[in-house]
């Protein structure tokens, strides 16, 4: 308490005291050189901690992003103008520009903790860091890029034909340039085998559902049926977005009743949703397929675009818990996050309701090389497609447009 | 007496006034000002972490 009360006296005699001695001038003249001392130095600091050789005076950046950055056009080109890495990563006004130099002491406290030290513990975590940059470009719309690269100064008619067509369209929604070049100064993260944390927070959601008898839920994630609630025997497994009437609920399992399509050839194992759509929702194994103790069909009917005789069939069939959930918007919301996230990397994204739900599978199957989603994501993807797809959506637009024909080289 | 005693408190040789002044404004001040910089910094950083996303 009184050592408080001294500092304030003592804070209270230097601040409010007047000096006797000095003269009021010379304390303004050594105030403001003080001031032009701090600015000098502090602008000297933004400025040093704002330089390519202080990035890379990390090996982290030094190991991992140079060799990569100096194989892309942003390293070396014909004109002789470069980037350099805060060109990109930081931003170029004063608030947003202290709060990044602030957020790097997360940058500080992973570089001690080695998080990325090796290679490979960045590779793994490359997913996470590209996302978080991606966010960013997203919500200021790439002001970073838009420094240098303007859609009035372009001169379209330089560009290449198929290039043309996507920029100009470009230019008139004024899309954020890292929306489509994603991977243009690094390389891109491999999503393979990776795990979609989007994933995590659904499952979650799912996990605190509350299932009622009698009410119909939609699987989120890819499980297994059994025939009994003791799991003894599998008898297939069920898709994700699936829809499923609860019939029963005991101890950790819920019983599900499925009333779908099969198209009535070979074993009948796959189970459709819907009459004549190629969307899996279900797949049996191959031995109780055709079990008339656990399949009943209820009628028979043919595609008139195949000839191939379908049969309305139910079962009753055992899941685990927490897998189901009672919309299932959150999981469209991650799907068309990560639909626009991959493809647009390389072509502007088709309408999902572009295309029919049987013309979907191929498309993607055609296209998911091209991609580094995870299978995870991919089959969500798929889903997604096929279930907002012309078949649901009830429109015809987006098939067709220049903008939808793929463009396979990246700049 | 206690007039006389009083000035003697108050009044600090020119050596210390010279030198709080120039400690003051070439030392002190600079790194509080730095501080507040930084808090700043932070505070932005947060509120992007917790209320308004990514800068737009």
């Amino acid at each position: 308490m009184n050592a408080i009360k001294r500092l304030l006296n003592w804070l209270r005699r230097l601040l409010f005291k007047p000096s006797t001695q000095i003269g009021l001038g010379i304390l303004v003249i050594i105030g403001f050189a003080g001031g032009v001392w701090f600015w000098a130095g502090f602008t000297t600091a933004l400025e040093a901690t704002n330089s390519e050789e202080f990035c890379l005076s990390c090996h982290t950046m030094e190991d991992n992003m140079l060799p990569e950055l100096q194989r892309t056009v942003h390293w070396q080109n014909r004109t002789g103008v470069r980037a350099e890495c805060q060109d990109c990563h930081v931003p170029h006004e004063f608030t947003d520009k202290m709060a990044r130099k602030m957020q790097a002491s997360r940058e500080v406290l992973s570089h001690v903790m080695g998080d990325i030290g090796t290679r490979e513990k960045f590779l793994d975590h490359r997913g996470v860091l590209a996302q978080r940059e991606w966010n960013r470009f997203k919500a200021n719309d790439s002001r970073e890029c838009r420094a240098c690269h303007d859609y009035a100064s372009m001169d379209f008619s330089k560009m290449r034909v198929t290039s043309q067509m996507i920029m100009r369209s470009a230019a008139e929604r004024d899309a954020s340039c890292v929306d489509c070049h994603k991977g243009i100064a690094h390389e891109l993260p491999s999503m393979e085998g990776m795990h979609n944390p989007a994933f995590d927070s659904l499952v979650s959601e799912a996990g605190s559902t509350k299932i009622k008898v009698g009410e119909t839920y939609y699987n989120i994630v890819p499980q297994d049926l059994y025939t009994s609630a003791d799991k003894s025997t599998r008898a297939g497994n069920i898709e994700v977005a699936t829809p499923v009437k609860v019939i029963a609920h005991e101890k950790g399992m819920t019983q599900i009743e499925l009333d779908m399509w099969r198209k009535n050839k070979g074993y009948g194992r796959v189970w459709y949703t819907h009459f004549g759509l190629n969307i899996v929702d279900v797949v049996i194994e191959k031995e109780l397929s055709r079990d008339k103790n656990l399949v009943t069909v209820k009628e028979s009917k043919e595609d008139p675009l195949t000839g191939l005789e379908w049969q309305k069939v139910s079962a009753q069939l055992w899941v685990e818990d927490g897998g189901l959930m009672k919309s299932i918007e959150p999981a469209w919301d991650i799907a068309g996050q990560a639909y626009s996230d991959n493809c647009s990397t390389c072509h502007r994204q088709p309408d999902p309701a572009g295309h029919d739900a049987n013309q979907w599978p191929g498309l993607w199957s055609g296209m998911v090389g091209f991609t580094n989603v995870d299978d995870e994501s991919g089959a969500l993807i798929l889903k997604y497609l096929q279930l907002n797809s012309s078949d649901f959506a009830g429109s015809a637009h987006g098939a067709g447009s220049p903008e939808n024909t793929p463009q396979m080289a990246r700049p | 007496m206690p007039h006389e005693k009083q000035l003697q408190q108050q009044e600090q040789p020119i050596k210390r006034q010279w030198l709080s002044a120039l400690v003051m404004s070439f030392i002190a001040l600079p790194i509080i000002a730095a501080l507040f910089l930084a808090a700043y910094g932070f505070i932005v950083w947060f509120g992007q972490m917790w209320f308004w996303g990514p800068p737009s």
